[in-house]
C-alpha cells in the first residue's frame, strides 16, 4: 500500500514538473518568437536568410510533394480542354483570324524597326540568358505573396534577377539559396515595378497591395487611359529589361475627392503557375533608363537548363 | 485506442512523435502548389488544425518547442515575417490547452464551432501582428477568407488525425 501511494506522489511530482517545464518553455518560446519579429523588423535580409537555409532544408521534400499536385493539376487541365475542345477551337479559329491580319503589320513593322535601328545607330539591351525551373512551394499566405522555385545559387541566381513566364512578367528573386530561390510575385506589398502606359509611353510604377489586382502609381495626373490599355516593363532602375509585358489596365476606380485607383490585370497567372524562367539579367551601367527592344517570352524552355534567350530586350 | 504494451520501444517513440510529424506534414501540404484560381492567396492553414487538434486531445505529445518548431517551418516556407506564425501557433496552443476541459466536454458540433472561433481569433492575431511588423493596414479580407477556409478544412483533417490518435497508446 506504502509503495503504491509513493508510486503515486511520484507520478504526481512528475507530472506537474512536465507541466511546469513546459510553461516555462512557452514563455522561454513566446520570448523567442517576439524576438524574431522584432529581429526581422530590424534586420530582414539575416532573418531572410534563416528562412532560405529553412526552405533549402526542405526543398527535396517540397519537390516530392509538389510533383503528385503537378500530374493531378495536369491531368485537371487536360480534362477540362477534352471537354472544351469544340468551343477552344472555334476560339482559336476567330484569333487566328483575327491574329493572320496583324502578323503582316507586324512584320512590316518589325523590318522598319530593323531599318530605322540601323540608321539611328541604337545600341540595344544585350540578350540575357535564363534558366527554367519549376514552382515547388506556393504557401499561400495573406501577408506575402511568394512562390518558392526549384532552382537557387548554385544554378547561378542570385537576388533580383527578373522572373517571366509565358504571358508576361511574374515578379523577381527576392532570395536565392542554394536550391530554391523566392519569387515576389507582382501582387505582393513589396513589389514595385517600373512599367511604361501603351499606348502613350508613360511611366509609373506598378504597386502590390496583396491584392488579386495590383495598383498603377505615380501616373502623371490628366493622362487619357481606358481599361485594356497594355503596361510593359520601361527599364528605369536597371532591374528588369525594357519591353517584358505586364498587364492591362483592368478598371479605374473613381472616387470624390481623391485621386482614381487604376487597376491592372497582370498577363501572369499568379494561381497558376507551373514553370518560370528567371532571366539572368544585369543591364550595363549606360542602359540603366530607356525603352529599346521587345522580349520574346512565348518560347517553351526545358527545365533546369540555361538557355541564351532570344531577342530578351 | 491501443495500449503501450502492443508497441516495441520503436513503436512507442514513432507513437510519440506521430503528433509533432502530423503538423510537419500539414505545413508541407499547404505548401503544395494548389494551382486553383483564387486560392493559392489564401489556402488553408493546414497546420493550425494540427496544432488545434494535438492541444485538445494530447496536450502533452505537443509541447511549445514542437509548436514553435511548425510554426517556423511554416513562417520560413511562407516567406513572411519570420516569428510570426511561430508565435501564433504557441498563442493558438496555450488557448486551447486552457480551455481543454470545455471544449473536450461539448458535443462535435460545439468543437467544430469552437475551431472555427479559434482560426478567426489566429487570423486576427496574426493579422494584427503583420500590420504592426510591416507599419502598414494590411487588408482583412484575406485573413478572414483564409479563416473560414481553415474552418472549413478542418473536418477533413480531424478526421485523419483521429485515425492517427486512435493509434497512439493513452500511456504515451
Amino acid at each position: 500500500m506504502k509503495v503504491l501511494l509513493r508510486e503515486h506522489r511520484f507520478e504526481r511530482t512528475a507530472v506537474s514538473l512536465q507541466s511546469l517545464g513546459q510553461r516555462l518553455s512557452f514563455v522561454i518560446l513566446l520570448c523567442a518568437a517576439v524576438a524574431l519579429l522584432i529581429a526581422g523588423r530590424s534586420n530582414s535580409d539575416r532573418m531572410q536568410q534563416f528562412g532560405a537555409f529553412i526552405s533549402d532544408v526542405a526543398a527535396p521534400v517540397l519537390d516530392l510533394a509538389s510533383r503528385p499536385a503537378q500530374l493531378i493539376r495536369s491531368s485537371v487541365i487536360e480534362i477540362d480542354q477534352f471537354f472544351n475542345a469544340v468551343s477552344e477551337n472555334h476560339k482559336l479559329r476567330a484569333e487566328l483570324n483575327r491574329l493572320s491580319a496583324w502578323q503582316a503589320a507586324a512584320q512590316r513593322l518589325q523590318e522598319e524597326n530593323v531599318e530605322f535601328r540601323t540608321l539611328l545607330n541604337v545600341h540595344d539591351v544585350p540578350a540575357a540568358p535564363y534558366l527554367s525551373a519549376r514552382v515547388v512551394g506556393d504557401v499561400g499566405s495573406p501577408f506575402v505573396h511568394t512562390v518558392l522555385v526549384n532552382a537557387g545559387a548554385k544554378q547561378g541566381l542570385r537576388k533580383d534577377m527578373p522572373v517571366v513566364g509565358p504571358d508576361g512578367l511574374i515578379g523577381r528573386v527576392i532570395l536565392a539559396g542554394n536550391q530554391v530561390s523566392r519569387i515576389l510575385l507582382l501582387s505582393d506589398i513589396n513589389s514595385r515595378i517600373p512599367v511604361r502606359l501603351e499606348p502613350g509611353g508613360h511611366q509609373a510604377v506598378l504597386t502590390g497591395d496583396n491584392q488579386n489586382l495590383p495598383i498603377l502609381s505615380y501616373l502623371p495626373a490628366q493622362i487619357a487611359m481606358k481599361p485594356g490599355d497594355r503596361l510593359v516593363t520601361s527599364g528605369f532602375g536597371g532591374v528588369f529589361p525594357p519591353g517584358i509585358p505586364v498587364g492591362a489596365i483592368a478598371a479605374i476606380e473613381t472616387s470624390a475627392g481623391s485621386q482614381p485607383i487604376i487597376r491592372v490585370k497582370t498577363f501572369s497567372d499568379e494561381n497558376r503557375l507551373e514553370f518560370v524562367r528567371i532571366l539572368k539579367f544585369s543591364p550595363p551601367d549606360d542602359l540603366r533608363s530607356g525603352n529599346s527592344g521587345l522580349p520574346e517570352i512565348q518560347q517553351k524552355a526545358s527545365p533546369g537548363k540555361t538557355h541564351s534567350g532570344p531577342g530578351q530586350g | 485506442m491501443r495500449t503501450a504494451r502492443q508497441y516495441g520501444e520503436l513503436g512507442r517513440i514513432l507513437a510519440g512523435v506521430a503528433p509533432f510529424v502530423t503538423g510537419i506534414l500539414f505545413v508541407f501540404i499547404g505548401a503544395v502548389p494548389a494551382g486553383l484560381p483564387e486560392f493559392s492567396p489564401v489556402s488553408p492553414l493546414f497546420a493550425l488544425c494540427a496544432v488545434f487538434f494535438w492541444a485538445l486531445t494530447r496536450p502533452s505529445l505537443m509541447p511549445p518547442a514542437a509548436v514553435f518548431t511548425i510554426g517556423l517551418l511554416q513562417d520560413s516556407l511562407s516567406g513572411g515575417p519570420i516569428g510570426l506564425w511561430a508565435l501564433t501557433f504557441l498563442l493558438t496552443q496555450a488557448f486551447t490547452v486552457s480551455q481543454r476541459r470545455i471544449l473536450l466536454g461539448a458535443n462535435s458540433n460545439f468543437g467544430l464551432m469552437s475551431f472555427a472561433l479559434v482560426a478567426l481569433g489566429a487570423g486576427i492575431f496574426s493579422w494584427m501582428a503583420a500590420c504592426i511588423f510591416y507599419g502598414v493596414l494590411l487588408a482583412p479580407a484575406p485573413v478572414l477568407v483564409q479563416s473560414v477556409l481553415t474552418a472549413l478544412a478542418y473536418p477533413v483533417m480531424a478526421w485523419m488525425l483521429i485515425r492517427i490518435w486512435r493509434f497512439i497508446p493513452s500511456s504515451i
